[in-house]
């Protein structure tokens, strides 16, 4: 099928560009239609042209101001409009020094063109399992704050998308994530395998964040992991063997097991495992000693 | 439905469905085939044009999302006399053009690069072509010839970074 004929099977729906939150809401809010909340449209219009959406009514939430703002709280948490772009998560001076984790996530999403469209709340709504922002957002215990006619729930990022095979609820949308940046003597990193450096997809990522206390015990440790589940998840099992420990060889080998044993336990039998179980145990090695060894 | 927006510097009102994407629009109602349709799911970056002075993939834009906004496509980036700019030259010059396909896709985003940095190095020129796809020249002379027009053009002007459209209290 060539190029135009394809474009021509999109579906006849209608588009509505809401000014408000509650507008929006509204609009989402017709249970007789197949409402979709259109934000980047990078994934959505994928969609859309292979016919596989089957939707009435998209609703553009890009000029809806609830969606943009990047705020603080009083007690040091910050909240991310779900409806910021990846490249304004970039160029926001205080996000990239105060969050590392979340620019790395943002800076290897697809090229410019890409980053310049999708946002935040896009890329964990389409519920990809490789999703850069989600496996970030899980790894900084992230809520969403999701809203509808009702009112607003605070859902943690890591519950949201585990169930988010069955869609978000139905007149519902993400209006922002909020979290705690980490400590500044915590340290992060996003590691990540694709084929190339840009405009590939994550074929493993593992998001992490390690502290030490005076004495070189650890005090804090989360890594999250991207397209290595069903969809971006923690491993508490790997973090509690850490914890209150240094990271001495036997303690990291002990992780490192405890990691491949859990991979292997979930996605053994998939075709891609027999890599995936090296590229796991060097993630969660290298990971752990940059976050916590300063070794690198 | 009706869309209203500036494309090129003139304002413009068309009608077009919803399942329009920008990059139909262009071509087929407006005659601007400078955007190419190739991969058409946003990862070859041939249908390239700046949107509000982003640049984004035409193809996975629906034509809707443009009303009241400014685009800006190839044929938008000419010199005063209609020929082709400094940095399209540069582009025939550095010997970046083989099958041209990709041309005016890597123009758009050369342009929207430089719009936002007028001294990039060959590494940031890299990454802000890095969502386009070229098939013939091996991207080296690609650089070349932004490289080099940046440099021109720091020669007698300098330009300013863009601020974004997020609003960000933390700043």
């Amino acid at each position: 099928m060539d190029a135009l004929s394809r474009e021509a099977t999109l579906n006849e729906l209608g588009y509505v560009r809401p000014k408000t939150l509650d507008e929006a809401l509204a609009k989402l809010n017709q249970p007789d239609l197949r409402v979709r909340v259109l934000a980047g449209g990078t994934d959505l219009l994928r969609g859309l042209k292979r016919r596989v959406n089957g939707i009435d009514l998209l609703v553009d939430v890009a000029e809806v101001p609830d969606l943009k703002r990047i705020d603080g709280t009083g007690d040091g948490r910050i909240v991310l409009g779900a409806g910021v772009t990846m490249t304004e998560i970039l160029e926001s001076p205080s996000l990239v020094e105060r969050v590392p984790l979340l620019a790395d996530g943002c800076r290897v999403v697809g090229g410019p063109q890409i980053r310049n469209q999708a946002t935040v709340g896009g890329n964990v709504a389409n519920g990809a399992a490789c999703a850069d922002l989600t496996t970030v957002l899980v790894c900084l215990e992230a809520d969403a704050l999701v809203v509808s006619a009702a009112g607003e729930r605070r859902i943690p990022v890591a519950d949201l998308v585990a169930d988010l095979p069955g869609g978000l609820p139905g007149g519902s949308l993400i209006r922002a994530f909020e979290f705690t940046p980490p400590h500044p003597a915590e340290t992060t990193a996003y590691l990540r395998l694709a084929p190339r450096e840009a405009m590939s997809i994550a074929r493993a990522a593992l998001a992490i964040l390690g502290g030490l206390g005076d004495d070189g015990r650890v005090t804090s440790l989360r890594l999250a992991w991207g397209a290595v589940f069903p969809h971006p998840r923690r491993v508490p099992e790997v973090e509690t063997i850490l914890h209150g420990r240094k990271l001495e060889d036997g303690v990291l080998q002990e992780a490192v097991r405890v990691m491949e044993n859990v991979f292997l336990q979930e996605s053994g039998d998939r075709w891609s495992a027999p890599y995936k179980r090296n590229v796991v145990t060097a993630f969660t090695e290298r990971g752990l000693r940059q976050v916590l060894g300063g070794l690198a | 439905m009706k869309i209203h927006f500036d494309l090129n510097g003139q304002e413009v009102e068309v009608e077009a469905s919803a399942s329009t994407t920008l990059l139909t629009l262009l071509r087929e109602t407006l005659g601007l085939t400078g955007a190419k349709p190739a991969c058409e799911v946003g990862e070859c970056g041939a249908c390239s044009v700046i949107v509000d002075g982003r640049v984004v993939d035409s193809c996975l834009m629906l034509a809707a999302q443009v009303d009241g906004r400014r685009v800006v496509t190839v044929e938008g980036l000419v010199a005063a006399q209609d020929g082709p700019n400094d940095l399209q030259q540069a582009f025939l010059d550095a010997g970046a053009v083989q099958c041209g396909y990709c041309t005016p896709g890597f123009i758009v985003a050369a342009e929207a690069l430089l719009a936002r940095n007028s001294n990039p190095n060959r590494q940031e020129i890299r990454q802000g072509i890095a969502g386009n796809l070229c098939r013939c020249t091996g991207y080296h002379q690609i650089v070349d010839a932004v490289e080099m027009t940046a440099a021109r053009r720091r020669g007698y002007k300098s330009q300013g970074n863009r601020g974004g459209h997020a609003k960000d209290a933390l700043a």
